[in-house]
């Protein structure tokens, strides 16, 4: 038998990582890609460094995945990147960017990756988007746009995929104690940081990095075999608050 | 007995619930049935009207407790706005809404810190079919009910969240077409309005509420979980 084979984009980073390591605990082989090789934490798969707006290399990527694998199980696309730019200030080029990087990437790894989950045993795609995609945030309108269109792909996809038994769902954290958070907190506004979350959130705190990866672990699952096209929201109640 | 992992099922004898007690016994709980019918695989079935407020009371009062609450009895009936009788209607209302707000009054209470509570709604909530207005306004009134109480347990470290279903294949749906006029019709077309293709298992359903309560969803609180097979994208 196979092992079970999972892609995951963005490996390197803080949620990366914490995706990286939840699907190795629940067995199976991580394929990590990420600009520069992401570890595998001791786990068994496959290291790759891609830029996922070339697409040249994310068919090589696949190439790869086709070689050692012969087929996929899961793509857990969890890449992205954020921009703070307000629109009258942004510089199209880095709107370009955003663009390609958080849903281009997303398009690519799904146009590359569905032959090779078609002959997955139950096979899924689970992308990341994020509470941004619901309501605003004034300094990062272009994540705001990325993260709301990332649903919105979510669900058309999952209507092509569905047709070949591929199931297609996105996961929406709140803040994340990882990954921009942590950037901004070395900013040097930690407390500030910390205050705010907690009344953002209705739990009083924002995600641990392994609460969302376990929203990924379960929409790939046999368990979430009739979910599909759906966004699950790990975001600790914010949605609620007002 | 309070270091038995203890929930309660309403609506623990139906087609999703008395899954969900198998499922959830399958995982170490002590799965407690409340429902108008006994459900002799649960290891404590009372049998009761979830709408009688004292009969709740007492169950729960009964029990001890408990690190999940799951609220799945609901009922049906037919008819249009112009020609249901108000008793039908409040009937749905007490059933599918009041006897989740009856639990959570009287159940949570019980309810540990970290325990989860689900709320079964439906695709209903988000579509609208001739004939079914009570039904369909009664799920959405569920995921009110369902974001107003995650506010109200958050302090207590306890999660409250709701799984809508589209078709399930159970008695319930079962009934339901049978009271159709053109039921058979409906029921033949209902696989092919799935991007799935066919009817959710009921243990698909009981998968979603098993998630939602268990440690690894200790951050999703306040949401629903669409489990549909693309229902709702398919439309």
């Amino acid at each position: 038998m196979n092992p079970r084979a999972v892609l995951v984009t963005g490996a390197a980073g803080g949620i990366g990582t914490a995706v990286v390591q939840a699907f190795l605990t629940d067995g199976a082989e991580v394929v990590a890609l990420d600009l520069v090789a992401p570890d595998l934490h001791g786990g068994p798969g496959l290291s790759i460094a891609a830029d996922l707006t070339d697409e040249q290399a994310v068919a090589e990527a696949f190439d790869a995945i086709a070689a050692r694998y012969g087929c996929l199980e899961t793509i857990a696309n969890v890449a992205g990147i954020n921009h703070r730019a307000t629109l009258t200030q942004m510089q199209l080029a880095d709107w370009d960017r955003m663009m390609d990087v958080n849903l281009g990437g997303m398009f690519l790894t799904a146009k590359y990756g569905i032959p090779l989950l078609s002959r997955g045993i139950a096979p899924s795609i689970v992308n990341m988007a994020s509470i941004s995609g619901h309501v605003a945030s004034d300094d990062f309108p272009a994540y705001v746009t990325t993260k709301a269109a990332i649903e919105s792909f979510t669900g058309a996809l999952s209507q092509e995929a569905g047709e070949r038994g591929i199931r297609v769902n996105a996961v929406a954290p709140g803040w994340v104690d990882a990954g921009f958070t942590h950037a901004a907190m070395a900013e040097g506004n930690a407390g500030q940081i910390h205050e705010a979350a907690s009344k953002a959130h209705l739990l009083g705190r924002m995600a641990r990095a392994e609460e969302v990866a376990n929203a990924f672990v379960w929409l790939a699952s046999p368990g979430a075999s009739f979910v599909t096209g759906q966004t699950l929201f790990v975001d600790g109640g914010l949605m609620r608050v007002h | 007995m309070a270091d038995c992992r203890t929930i309660v099922v309403t609506g623990g004898a139906g087609g999703i619930g008395a899954t969900t007690v198998a499922m959830a016994q399958a995982r170490d709980y002590r799965a407690v049935s409340l429902d108008l019918r006994e459900n002799p695989d649960a290891d404590i079935s009372i049998v009761l009207d979830l709408t009688d407020e004292g009969a709740v009371k007492d169950a729960f009062d009964s029990i001890g407790p408990l690190v999940g609450l799951v609220c799945i009895a609901g009922t049906n009936v037919q008819g249009l706005v112009t020609d249901l009788p108000l008793a039908e209607w409040r009937r749905v209302m007490q059933v599918n809404v009041g006897h989740m707000m009856l639990a959570l009054k009287h159940g949570g209470r019980a309810l540990t810190e970290g325990a989860g509570v689900v709320l079964m709604s439906s695709v209903s909530a988000h579509i609208g079919t001739v004939g079914s207005v009570a039904y369909h306004s009664s799920k959405g009134a569920v995921l009110g009910l369902m974001r107003a109480a995650s506010g109200g347990f958050a302090p207590r470290g306890v999660r409250v969240n709701a799984v809508s279903p589209g078709w399930v294949d159970t008695d319930f749906t079962n009934r339901a077409l049978d009271a159709t006029p053109n039921g058979e019709a409906i029921r033949l077309a209902a696989a092919a309005q799935h991007i799935a293709g066919r009817m959710a298992q009921p243990s698909e359903v009981a998968e979603a509420v098993l998630f939602l309560l268990s440690d690894r969803a200790s951050f999703v609180t306040g949401t629903e979980l669409v489990v549909d097979g693309g229902f709702l994208r398919k439309r």
